[in-house]
């Protein structure tokens, strides 16, 4: 099949919605499809031909963070024009409704088109843009959601009917020979320091961790400076400041516990099962976008309660100092098997049965083994 | 029967039977909104079941942590709750007519299978309790397809066209089910000593008469059928649960067999089996409470409740 996956963000800024593109694109490679990426950024195709930019992206504000899009009519043409090829089966659309170069697809495609939402928290462009989403949602065949938040998010604003899928992992990527060395049972945090993620929440928690153990504090933010100065570095609360993601591998496969103290606004924890494929026990609070990737394989604690979370972190700590509870090997081993299903590779199977129904629904000749 | 009845027996007939229909046929995303507009309906129009919805989530919630769940949390996880049993039923509609290759790529056993097989080739009968969590028909269907047929037991329906009905649905799915009747523990007790495997939804006691168990913080009685058949017939006893999800797809945890040594009377025996079923039970539910499909009353607290709400 030939498949051509269009994300509204620049591949060259790291991002959720850019890396499921590229780790969607590659499994369904490996399956043996043809994946073309459409996508902003420099104008130009790849040396390989697999991916090209239709231009320049700028920084668009939505939603408390800066999304790397193009505001280019020019670049939706350009896409327009690309996805138009007759070669290409399937058109997919990752947010469908950001701009703008998935409006010139959705304006001009001749084939069928799947969309998946990612976005989690409600969305000012939705409510404003109302009767213009509704018919964009309407040029889908099949509309896709990451997780039931995010499905909640564009169904509270626009209606209609989504299948839930997930986002996917490179499950491989995250086991490593090299993981950072530490002394003493280790906790870590990835992610930006901005108050929803909860990282002060963490902070004020472990003050009353009664285990020896450190804190690995990874990213940065703009609460950095305030934490930092309130909290300062010390041999039990490590500042690493932003990280690569291969860092990031090594500290997941390091640290004994990763604590992801979100209070709200996560779509999905894929963070957590990250961390589970690295062989870390989770702590995290209790919160609908991170319960169906816990399932069981971690401790949630009540969201924006230091208490709760600081006797949660000593119970995973010392679980993991004596090696029981879900840091027994073989609690840590069902939960890297519970993260090998939500891989990239599974998910590209489920898009591609997907495609072929969409596909079939065009031909008018029934799909096979429709569920 | 009386014309009325026997006319509203006809109605609630072709209603199940009709809107079957129709979520099979229809294209998945239309089912799909069908039946979630059926369960809102559910949700908005009869009070009790959501009261009732909501007090489970919050019992297996706080059962968890020990805390009151976060009210948000509790709101988000009422909305899954009904969409969990709308895909249920979108499911279980479709079944029937679901390829065996469909039901099979979409399961995945996370633990529990190699033990299951294991019991299964002893030939001494396998009887698996199951909880209302997710879709335990979608195991049974994976699991007659790999040459595991399961019998079961179903409550009667008015009219009794449509238990046959329901009958001719899960043996569609590849699910041998029998009306429950003085007869019925012959048949399984006939598959057991076979060699089958009986699969037993035992987390609600509709009829009242079971045994008394500790479950979620309180008592409440489970169906002795489970205890009772593994220690009269010595077949394995295991419990299992079929999630939804990841997504599409679906995932089951057999646990390993329950302790079935006589230690004391009958009685005894049959009452520590059970709780302890229980107790695998909740482990299940509080991994997904949201697929617990459990709207009616189920402890006796649930049911003064309700009494007092009605007469106050």
């Amino acid at each position: 099949m030939r498949i051509a996956m269009v994300s509204p963000y620049d591949l060259s800024a790291h991002g959720g919605v850019q890396g499921q593109v590229l780790g969607l694109s590659a499994a369904m490679r490996d399956l043996g499809h043809e994946v073309l990426v459409v996508a902003p950024g420099r104008r130009g195709a790849s040396e390989d031909g697999r991916t090209v930019r239709v231009g320049r992206s700028v920084g668009v504000r939505a939603n408390g963070s800066v999304a790397p899009e193009s505001i280019s009519p020019a670049a939706a043409y350009r896409a327009a024009r690309i996805v138009r090829n007759p070669d290409i089966d399937v058109i997919h659309l990752h947010e469908p409704l950001a701009p703008v170069i998935n409006y010139g697809c959705l304006l001009a495609a001749r084939q069928p088109m799947v969309g998946t939402f990612h976005r989690n928290g409600a969305s000012v462009l939705y409510r404003l843009f109302g009767p213009l989403a509704r018919w964009a949602l309407g040029r889908l065949a099949v509309r896709c959601a990451v997780s039931e938040s995010a499905r909640d998010n564009v169904a509270s604003s626009l209606g209609g009917d989504y299948v839930v899928l997930f986002n996917g992992i490179d499950v491989d990527a995250f086991s490593t020979d090299t993981p950072t060395p530490t002394t003493a049972p280790t906790v870590l945090f990835v992610g930006r320091h901005e108050p929803r993620k909860g990282l002060a929440v963490l902070l004020e928690a472990w003050e009353s961790v009664a285990q020896p153990a450190v804190l690995w504090i990874a990213g940065d933010g703009p609460a950095t400076a305030e934490l930092r100065r309130r909290y300062p570095p010390s041999k039990t609360l490590q500042w690493l400041g932003a990280i690569t993601d291969e860092q990031k591998v090594a500290r997941m496969a390091g640290a004994h516990v990763f604590c992801a103290p979100s209070i709200g606004g996560e779509s999905f924890g894929i963070v957590l099962l990250e961390a589970m494929a690295a062989g870390c026990a989770i702590v995290a609070s209790d919160i609908d976008g991170y319960r169906d990737a816990s399932f069981g394989h971690a401790r949630l604690v009540k969201p924006a309660d230091a208490a709760a979370l600081a006797s949660a972190l000593d119970g995973a700590l010392s679980d993991a100092a004596a090696g029981r509870g879900l840091s027994s090997d073989e609690a840590l081993a069902s939960a890297r098997q519970w993260a090998d299903q939500w891989s990239m590779a599974k998910l590209a199977g489920l898009y591609l049965e997907i495609y072929e129904r969409v596909l079939a629904d065009r031909r008018g000749t029934p799909a096979q083994g429709r569920g | 029967m009386s014309p009325l009845s026997a006319r509203r027996a006809r109605v609630t007939y072709l209603t199940y039977t009709g809107l079957a229909a129709f979520l099979r046929r229809a294209p998945e995303p239309i089912a799909r909104l069908l039946a979630g507009a059926v369960s809102l309906a559910m949700m908005k129009g009869r009070g009790m079941t959501v009261r009732m919805r909501v007090d489970h989530l919050r019992r297996v919630l706080r059962d968890g942590t020990g805390t009151e769940p976060d009210p948000k949390l509790v709101k988000q996880l009422t909305r899954r709750a009904f969409r969990a049993y709308a895909r249920y039923w979108v499911e279980g509609a479709r079944l029937p007519v679901a390829s065996r290759e469909l039901v099979h790529q979409r399961m995945w056993i996370e633990s529990g299978f190699d033990g299951l097989a294991k019991a299964m080739a002893a030939g001494s009968g396998v009887v698996m309790a199951l909880p209302h969590v997710g879709s335990w028909e979608w195991g049974g269907s994976f699991l007659d397809g790999i040459g595991f047929h399961m019998t079961s037991v179903a409550e009667n329906l008015e009219p009794e066209e449509l238990s046959k009905w329901f009958i001719d649905q899960r043996r569609a799915m590849g699910l041998s089910v029998v009306p429950l009747s003085p007869e019925a523990s012959g048949v399984l007790i006939k598959a057991l000593h076979g060699g089958g495997l009986v699969g037993l939804l035992c987390d609600r006691d509709l009829v009242g008469n079971g045994i008394e168990v500790e479950f979620f913080g309180e008592r409440t009685t489970f169906p002795a059928g489970p205890a009772t058949l593994a220690l009269r017939t010595g077949a394995t006893l295991v419990t299992a649960v079929v999630y939804s999800g990841p997504g599409i797809n679906h995932h089951a945890i057999v646990s390993a067999p329950i302790d079935l040594a006589r230690t004391g009377s009958f009685r005894v025996d049959a009452s520590r089996i059970t709780q302890e079923i229980a107790r695998h039970f909740e482990d299940y539910i509080r991994r997904a409470p949201e697929q617990w499909h459990m709207f009616q009353p189920n402890w006796p607290s649930d049911r003064e409740a309700e009494l007092a709400r009605r007469s106050g």
